[in-house]
């Protein structure tokens, strides 16, 4: 017992581990008291490989570092050891039980079978469509198609919400990084499922928001907006922002207007009071949901980071879609007050970025600036006074989808063909550049270890 | 006078022909109640909302076409005859020069938005569009895409609830090519429709070539986004195939299949994945009461 207790000590102390309500250290991407690692492959503490890919940033919870694997996969390992301790596949039909389960299995049987042959007749209509512009004799057959897609089309939208249907790869249902408040380990997945698991896996409750939305901007490819730890309620950004009991799941409230967006919502305390701020611009008070401002700020892809009582949104902005179909990248920031009634919003700058190219990880807040990546893996920093932007680093390299994050007075960029590169803070010198494997996950770190969720394995990195 | 009517009468100043304009019977409203459609009857000038102005966003406003003689069709036998076009289907001759009357067509499809708004005034009946996975209406993510699984009487009582109607197929090919005959709307080489930059997205119904074939779009795509016309039209290619007001005939030795009425649909959907399916001068002949995924409509005026 003592030696167990004495353990779990001396592991959470390597771990630095302590309960996380955020993605990203502290929300904002800052792991003040990490330590950089040596990126030496001789100085490597583990890899474990992973069971699949994902985008999810890993997380530490009870003494294990948790990743998710697509398409519907939790696994944990030991933080310390790389041993691997439980994993889980969560499936939508958990969040139902008795006869509600057993219809909706039935439902799921059916609408595979029918997507099978949908996808079948719906090849065929197509060459029709094609064939009818030589042969006006095509139209029986291609009537004939149409008639079967129809009739298929009530079986596969019974069934449809409890399949995990094929999503474009890049996204998947693994983007949403897991969360822990130290107690709990939640995953939202892209299926609409959300679960809270226990430090063994077991599972303490699921629920089930619905089928993903379409996102309001950009292609259907899935979702990943990451849900925020506030104030004991899990909130998701799904079709709206809704707000779980993060000890029972049951719904708190659903705010409004519709989500619906890629980017996260983050959490600010202007004041001392909890808000939950989204991409699009609102600031909903963490306790009902209502809106205390509007407008903030707008980025399609990626929602605000947050420092104190200010506030950044990067990312594109289309104005006129007809002219600009491609918009413009766009940052602002704002300073938010009021502890009671509505918000006071101060505009501190808005600035657009010599690029057109999108953004779509959160920036990282430093004395010396805003930090971020491009889609092309540049790296540029925005000042803190009057968002003036810098281009501190252009590899022409691939885009970066994980978010930066500090390490102290360090920034650690990972980009998605594995380019890893180690920033000054202060005077913006790229330090060291090297290369992991193709990388979509956040990094995470606490004290003197730092771990790496590539696309293939779980890598963790220590001070030598 | 008299010998200019002299040459007049010996041909030498021979007129271009009109092209052809279907005569329909007026649409009535699908309900009673329904009010007076947006542009009035006896209208000489369409009202300014309904005008597309630069730097105005709108969904519904019309472009002015002016008046043209021009070329239309394809024909694949003859390389050196005017309209070569060696993927042309033999429906896409004769190639014939005529004349256009000017007309104002709309810059965009009709969109779910509009139809609903159609339905809500009782000029549109609900039934002629389908419903189901691929339909558009019902969905308030695609409140902004083009409607669509859209019969031929839907899509006329929808130009109708404007007091617009159907453009002529003449009118259609027109406005898609312009006066130089582009092959697609955008020009001369193939493609499925304008995207944004390289990277992620691809906004457009149809996406760029990759080895010849267009990437599979699965779905609509919101009305304003671009592929653009000479006439700065949007869609023209893509995106939904839209109905014309006129009947498809079959060309000389293709016999056409029984039932209701064929009528012609130009532009290309979707679901298309050919480019060459996209040309400005593809044309198909579907029946009215058909509805089809990938079928929408766009609407014309013209001054009485």
């Amino acid at each position: 017992m003592l030696l167990t207790a004495a353990l779990t000590l001396v592991l959470g102390a390597l771990a630095g581990e302590a309960p996380h309500a955020h993605h990203r250290g502290d929300g904002a991407g800052r792991f003040p008291d990490a330590t950089v690692p040596s990126f030496e492959a001789k100085d490597r503490r583990w890899t474990q490989p992973a069971p699949a890919w994902s985008n999810a940033a890993p997380v530490l919870f009870a003494g294990q570092v948790c990743a998710l694997a697509e398409p519907t996969t939790v696994w944990c390992v030991d933080a310390d050891t790389g041993a691997p301790t439980w994993s889980a596949q969560l499936d939508v039909l958990d969040a139902l039980s008795g006869e509600a389960r057993a219809e909706a299995e039935a439902a799921r049987a059916a609408a595979l079978v029918a997507e099978a042959r949908y996808a079948e007749v719906r090849q065929q209509w197509s060459a029709l469509r094609r064939e009818l512009r030589r042969d006006p004799e095509a139209m029986p057959r291609l009537e004939a198609a149409d008639r079967e897609l129809k009739a298929l089309e009530p079986v596969l939208e019974a069934g449809r919400p409890y399949i995990t249907p094929p999503v474009r790869e890049i996204v998947g249902y693994t983007s949403h990084s897991p969360l822990t408040d130290g107690t709990r380990l939640y995953v939202l997945l892209g299926t609409g499922l959300v679960a809270a698991l226990g430090p063994q896996g077991e599972r303490l409750w699921s629920t089930w928001l619905g089928p993903a939305p379409t996102p309001r901007r950009g292609y259907h490819l899935g979702t990943c907006a990451t849900p925020v730890l506030v104030d004991g309620s899990l909130v998701v950004g799904w079709d709206h922002l809704v707000a779980l009991d993060a000890a029972t799941g049951q719904e708190r409230w659903r705010g409004e207007p519709p989500y619906a967006l890629y980017g996260s919502p983050a959490v600010a305390r202007p004041d001392g009071r909890a808000v939950v701020v989204t991409p699009d611009g609102f600031a909903h008070d963490a306790r009902s949901g209502d809106v205390l401002a509007e407008g903030l700020g707008d980025a399609w892809f990626v929602g605000p980071s947050v420092d104190g009582d200010e506030l950044m949104w990067i990312g594109r902005r289309v104005e006129d879609p007809r002219r600009e179909p491609q918009g413009r990248i766009v940052a602002e920031a704002v300073r938010l007050r009021g502890a009671t009634g509505a918000l006071a919003v101060e505009r501190l700058w808005r600035t657009e970025l010599p690029t057109r190219d999108a953004v779509y990880n959160a920036a990282v807040p430093a004395p010396s600036g805003w930090w971020v990546g491009d889609a092309l893996g540049r790296i540029w920093r925005l000042d803190r006074a009057d968002g003036t932007s810098t281009l501190v680093d252009d590899p022409r390299g691939t885009p970066a989808y994980a978010s930066p994050v500090s390490l102290g007075d360090t920034l650690l960029v990972v980009n998605d063909d594995g380019m890893v590169r180690l920033v000054d803070l202060a005077s913006g010198e790229v330090t060291l550049r090297t290369r992991l494997g193709p990388t979509r996950a956040t990094p995470l770190a606490s004290g003197r270890r730092v771990w790496i969720r590539t696309l293939e394995e779980l890598l963790a990195l220590g001070v030598p | 006078m008299t010998l200019l009517l002299g040459l007049w009468g010996c041909g030498l100043f021979a007129s271009v022909p009109s092209a052809p304009a279907p005569v329909l019977p007026p649409v009535a409203p699908f309900r009673d109640e329904a009010g007076p459609p947006r542009i009035a009857p006896d209208a000489t000038a369409l009202p300014e909302d309904l005008v597309c102005r630069p730097g105005v966003a709108s969904l519904d406003c019309f472009e002015a076409i002016p008046e043209a003689t021009v070329t239309l069709g394809a024909q694949s036998a003859d390389p050196t005859a005017p309209g070569y076009d060696p993927a042309a289907a033999p429906n896409e001759g004769p190639v014939r020069t005529v004349r256009v009357p000017a007309f104002w067509i709309q810059r965009h499809e009709v969109t779910v938005n509009a139809w609903n708004k159609c339905v809500a005034e009782g000029w549109c009946d609900p039934a002629q569009v389908g419903t189901g996975l691929q339909a558009n209406v019902g969905r308030l993510d695609r409140l902004d895409h083009p409607v669509n699984q859209l019969t031929w009487r839907g899509a006329r009582q929808v130009c109708a609830s404007l007091g617009a109607r159907l453009p002529t197929e003449a009118e259609w090919e027109y406005a898609a090519r312009g006066t130089e005959g582009r092959r697609w709307p955008w020009g001369d080489m193939p493609g499925c429709g304008r995207i944004a930059t390289a990277g992620e997205t691809r906004e457009w119904g149809v996406h760029m070539p990759e080895g010849g074939t267009c990437t599979f779009a699965g779905t609509t795509h919101p009305a304003s986004t671009s592929g653009m016309s000479p006439f700065d039209l949007v869609a023209m290619a893509g995106n939904v195939w839209e109905w014309t007001a006129d009947r498809y005939v079959p060309p000389e030795g293709e016999a056409a299949p029984e039932g209701d009425d064929l009528r012609i649909q130009r532009g290309g959907g979707w679901a298309d994945e050919d480019p060459l399916q996209l040309r400005t001068t593809v044309r198909v002949g579907v029946r009215e009461g058909l509805q089809l995924m990938d079928v929408g409509v766009r609407c014309a005026w013209s001054r009485p």
